[in-house]
């Protein structure tokens, strides 16, 4: 499915020139830390790094870390830096770096917060090591300090001190290209770092070996998907992303162009409301649950069958360390007697839903359009309301203003990571069972396979059981780019690095 | 009423046809329910964006809906709209413009707020006022609404200030009626022909400003079926099914055109002077022109002219 | 005359001052915040009203009121809180596009309607008049926005003569600048068509029975020169008040047309800041709008006396 390398794949790699990409959104930050956006990630991975990044297989490996060691009782972490490590702006990358960038990430960032719970202290033993001290055993410690969400990026001391809490203004990382300039509306521009100190390793993905080909990266938000394809036809793009699926018979007959169809994308879900309203009881998102067609929902989401897949996992099939198929006996299982039953039991009568979709992207609101009617035929009463997405984002701060919210969610790498499960997250999910899963897993050893096995079953049978979402399935990416592009392999969002053009 | 349509199908036919039109169609949008037609919201992934055949006159949409039923029922929305901007347009415009004409320091005020409101073309400032007041049919009326009533103000305004001169105005001052009743009785029947030309007209343009609304996403949302948010919908299937964007489109067209033939037909009736006049012998005119004899007016002849309602799309 | 010109623009005033009270509350009504949108999805509450306080949102209404137009009478729109630039230099940036889109649909307009009314006039009650006048109410009867699709359907897809959509910058070249704007800018003419050709028939129709008229006639003056000579030259001024009205239309950002064919101008900017509650901008770009309809009123009634001298003042 995916090369293993992030090598040059065919052709003599060439340096020079610019990489155009036609996104389909403007980022409101690069801040990769504070925001989780991919509109901000795709082009902020290409800045800034962390410690820790996962390889073309979505496991953990060293990045801006040399390795680490952990003490036997598990609550004692030292990790050393790779030599010769520098930010763009000139500095050496030093411990005191890196403690004031995790402090930060441990208030900002929710898989930060989760980690940062366990933490008891952060030290530099001299400029090169740093030692993270625990209060009881989380062994998911290193992956947290991977994970692509909101991810602990590295930056100077001042910086990280200067920006506190609010988004990061100056973007001076240590990654392959350096932050150029940003006209909003217009064009986003990176340059190569010249002085950027690469791995060797092939591991692919975010880590391992990384060459800066192309002089410049530019980022073109281009919202209209026909005209991001048009361009790059035309040559005016070399590669766009974000097509709709409907657009893929066009990409097939044109020989010059090239599809990328990304698996491992987003998966669709209906978040309840579980502090307020009729779904504080978990009868009646059982019986939504059981309400859904997900072959039908999928479809009106993301059109031709080749463009999603039904599958009951928290992750993806590719993530082998944490994929679990536990829950497939509930999952995509309609049976409208059931939750007729179920809005029986719990008493529902008849009291309107509020159900928030948004139009801002197509796919949102077309699966809300199918679900609705599939609510209303197991008997629920449904409002359906669409707004925008800034008012959306809005209302689903607010307990009072809905019931149910549709949205995808880009990949976790780990059980602690979803985002979902977060106490604050809208959605407010609180539940003694899931904690206590999760516990068990912060607890659990990385090598014991068996045991972290069948807690990652326990914690998706807990998911399936409560149904803090309903999974509506996976849902795949379209990418689309020209023959000018070479090297360039597909991710969940886009990577320029060991790509180059020609023109 | 029926000497008035007797009079249309000998002087007008192709205005008398298109009264036919707006009849079926009107007919159609009440009677929708009972017409056998496959349910609008009906989904159906399997058969997504089909063509015309049997099954489905007019093709599927991406859901898989039949466009023929969601053509007939978009009407029952789009109708209402239209009726209650007319309504509440006509309303607005008619107090207003009653007042301004026959009191001075109303009309100053009123000219000024009006001259404001009328400064902004109309797409943005219903665009503005949706965004504000929130989505749905009753605050899509109140916007278009306000967007449109200047203009019917102005006409009966205008109307208001020549009437106002006349001497059986004159004479019911003398004889002590109170304003309210020369207003109503004695200028406001004078002014009904304009009036109700006029609200033809913006019935006309109403239907194409919730069609531009809905198209930009901030008329009546789907599943309910508006003309507008079906060629939103349609908008990325211009090349993979035509169809979805051809039939709302001429639903829309049917309607208004049909709108402004019997409101052109209506004030060639009823005013037979401006009607030569349009015929080739003198004034300005046309569909959706103020009722001014604009030779009267001179420097008025901009007024009239400027008084033209734009169209909702631009 | 000059006294009259002073009087009209002092009127302007109160005019401006409404549009900017009306502008600025409908703005405020809406629900939903930008800082919320800049942060993002996952930012936590406290994170966001941080950033409201330091955008100056939170403070009292009427206070933001009286703010904004003391702004706006230094000439300063503000900055757009999504852009990260000034107001005026947004809706600068978006002009381009507009003024392109606005001087093509104008003049293909122009080209078609003016000849055309002027034959429908001296051919009034023919055929060729009655198809003429079915023409125009087509024209005002369709969406254009419609237009605009079945223009793509026809000639950029089944026939690719022109790009789907998007906007080429006539600085990569003027020929894809052009074929970016033709279908567009003829979706838009067509409309504007309509209304320029009805009052330019009417027109004509009335200055053809004028006594000037029938004078030259009878003095042996043939047909064509009294068309082009006499009838259209004064024909013109009507006219021209319509042609000023659709210009101004044009010009505030053919809002429907620019989402049809993704063109960022001026009414791509105003849908896109009010999806993204940039309030400065919609401020901004709405009063803009309603300066220039106001200014190119202005303008037309001026030229109107200046041309025709039976106007005094």
């Amino acid at each position: 499915m995916w090369s293993a390398s992030g090598a040059p794949a065919s052709g003599q790699a060439q340096s020079g020139g610019a990489i155009r990409v036609a996104t389909n959104a403007e980022p409101t930050t690069f801040d990769w830390m504070s925001s989780t956006a991919t509109a901000t990630r795709l082009v902020a991975w290409h800045v800034f790094e962390g410690l820790f990044a996962i390889d073309q297989q979505y496991e953990v490996r060293p990045l801006l870390a040399q390795g680490y060691t952990v003490s036997d009782d598990g609550l004692r972490y030292t990790i050393k830096l790779r030599a010769g490590l520098k930010f763009h702006n000139g500095q050496s990358v030093t411990a005191d770096d890196v403690i004031a960038s995790l402090a930060r990430w441990g208030k900002l960032s929710s898989g930060g917060q989760e980690t940062f719970k366990y933490v008891k202290g952060l030290r530099a033993v001299d400029p090169g090591t740093v030692e993270i001290t625990l209060a009881a055993p989380f062994t998911p410690l290193i992956t947290s300090l991977g994970d692509p969400k909101q991810s602990a990026i590295i930056v100077p001391k001042a910086i990280a001190e200067r920006a506190g809490l609010k988004p990061l203004e100056e973007l001076v990382g240590t990654g392959p290209y350096i932050f150029k300039k940003w006209t909003p509306g217009q064009e986003i521009v990176l340059a190569r770092n010249p002085a950027y100190a690469s791995r060797t390793e092939n591991w692919g993905g975010i880590t391992g070996r990384k060459v800066a080909y192309a002089d410049e990266i530019h980022f073109f938000p281009v919202t209209d998907p026909q005209v991001r394809l048009a361009g790059v036809s035309t040559g005016q793009y070399d590669l766009a992303l974000e097509l709709p699926p409907d657009l893929y018979a066009k990409v097939k007959a044109n020989r010059r162009l090239s599809a990328d169809i990304v698996k491992v994308f987003s998966w669709t879900g209906v978040v309840f409301n579980k502090a307020h309203g009729p779904f504080t009881d978990m009868r009646l998102r059982q019986a939504v649950l059981y309400s859904m067609k997900n072959a039908d929902l999928m479809a009106a989401a993301a059109g031709p069958k080749a463009f999603w897949q039904l599958d009951p996992g928290l992750f993806f099939p590719e993530q082998h360390d944490v994929y679990s198929r536990a829950g497939a006996d509930l999952y995509d299982h309609q049976n409208l007697d059931k939750a007729r039953a179920l809005l029986r039991e719990a008493g529902y009568k008849g009291q309107k839903i509020v159900v928030m979709s948004t139009k801002d992207y197509t796919w949102n609101n077309n699966t809300a359009q199918v679900l609705v009617p599939e609510m209303q035929a197991a008997g629920f009463t449904v409002d359906s309301q669409v707004y925008d997405w800034p008012t959306l984002l809005s209302r689903r701060t607010k307990p009072e203003m809905f019931d149910i919210f549709l949205t995808g969610f880009s990949p976790s790498i780990d059980p602690t990571g979803v985002i979902f499960f977060g106490k604050t997250w809208p959605g407010w999910y609180k539940s003694e069972a899931m904690d206590a899963a999760l516990a068990q897993w912060s607890r659990a050893p990385v090598t014991a396979l068996e045991a972290r096995r069948k807690i990652m079953d326990q914690i998706q049978t807990i998911f399936y059981t409560e149904v803090p979402v309903a999974k509506v399935g996976n849902q795949f990416g379209l990418e689309v780019y020209n023959d000018h592009l070479h090297g360039y392999t597909g991710y969940f969002d886009v990577r320029f690095w060991n790509t180059w053009v020609t023109h | 009423m029926d000497r008035f349509l007797r009079a249309l199908v000998r002087r007008r036919p192709i205005a008398a046809a298109a009264l036919g039109v707006l009849a079926a169609i009107t007919l159609a949008a009440l009677l929708a329910p009972a017409l056998g037609l496959i349910a609008p919201d009906r989904i159906d992934m399997a058969g997504r964006l089909a063509p015309p055949g049997s099954g489905h006159p007019l093709g599927t949409d991406n859901f898989g809906r039949d466009i023929l039923s969601r053509v007939v029922y978009s009407g029952r929305v789009s109708l209402l709209i239209g009726l209650g901007v007319m309504a509440a347009s006509t309303a607005a415009g008619t107090l207003v413009g009653l007042a301004a004409g026959y009191y001075r320091r109303v009309d100053a005020v009123a000219m000024r707020v009006l001259d404001g409101l009328m400064s902004f073309p109309a797409i943005l400032l219903a665009l503005a006022l949706v965004a504000a007041l929130g989505v749905g049919a009753r605050n899509e009326i109140i916007a278009i609404a306000l967007v449109y009533f200047p203009r019917t103000a102005r006409i009966v305004r205008g109307s208001t200030l020549q009437l106002k001169q006349r001497a059986f105005v004159e004479a019911a001052v003398a004889l002590g009626e109170g304003d309210g009743r020369i207003l109503t009785v004695h200028i406001l029947r004078n002014a009904l022909t304009p009036l109700i030309v006029q609200s033809t007209f913006v019935f006309a343009e109403a239907i194409l400003a919730d069609a531009a609304l809905s198209f930009l996403g901030l008329g009546v949302r789907p599943p309910t079926p508006t003309w507008g948010n079906m060629l939103d919908d349609a908008h990325i299937y211009v090349e993979t099914a035509p169809w979805f964007v051809v039939f709302p489109g001429v639903a829309i067209v049917l309607t208004v055109l049909s709108l402004n033939l019997v409101g052109d037909a209506l004030r060639d009736l009823a005013d037979p002077y401006a009607a030569a006049a349009r015929r080739g012998l003198g004034a300005a005119g046309g569909p959706a022109a103020g009722d001014h004899d604009t030779r009267a007016a001179g420097p008025g002849t901009r007024d009239a002219v400027r008084g033209l309602p734009e169209p909702a799309q631009e | 005359m000059a006294r009259y010109a002073a009087g009209r623009v002092v009127a302007l005033v109160p005019v401006l001052a409404v549009v900017g009270v009306v502008v600025f509350l409908l703005i405020h009504l809406i629900p939903g915040d930008p800082a919320s949108v800049i942060l993002g999805s996952d930012a936590s509450e406290a994170q966001v009203a941080q950033l409201r306080t330091a955008l100056g949102l939170d403070r009292p209404l009427y206070v933001q009121l009286v703010l904004w137009f003391e702004h706006v009478l230094r000439g300063d729109l503000g900055r757009s809180i999504f852009l990260r630039q000034p107001v005026t230099r947004a809706i600068w940036d978006h002009l381009g596009p507009t003024a392109s889109l606005t001087a093509l649909a104008e003049g293909l307009a122009l080209a078609v309607a003016l000849p055309s009314g002027i034959l429908a006039a001296w051919k009034r009650n023919t055929r060729f008049d009655q198809g003429f006048m079915m023409l125009v109410l087509l024209g005002v009867s369709i969406p254009s926005f419609w237009t605009g699709l079945n223009l793509i359907a026809l000639f950029a897809v089944a026939v690719r003569l022109f790009p789907v959509a998007g906007y080429v910058s006539p600085l990569a070249g003027v020929g894809p600048w052009l074929a970016s704007l033709i279908l567009p800018a003829v979706a838009l003419g067509f409309t504007q068509a309509g209304l320029v050709a009805r009052m330019a028939r009417d027109a004509t129709i009335d200055v053809l029975a004028e006594d000037y008229i029938r004078t030259a006639r009878s003095k042996g003056v043939r047909e064509p020169r009294v068309l082009t000579r006499h009838a259209f030259r004064n024909a013109l001024i009507p006219t021209m008040t319509v042609v000023g009205t659709s210009l101004a239309n044009l010009l505030s950002g053919a809002v429907v047309v620019e989402t049809v064919f993704v063109l960022p101008g001026i009414g791509n900017l105003v849908v896109q800041s009010i999806s993204r509650r940039d309030y400065p901008v919609i401020e901004g770009v709405v009063l803009f709008v309603a300066l220039v309809y106001v200014v190119v009123n202005l303008g037309v009634d001026l030229l109107y006396a200046a041309l025709d001298p039976r106007i005094t003042y």
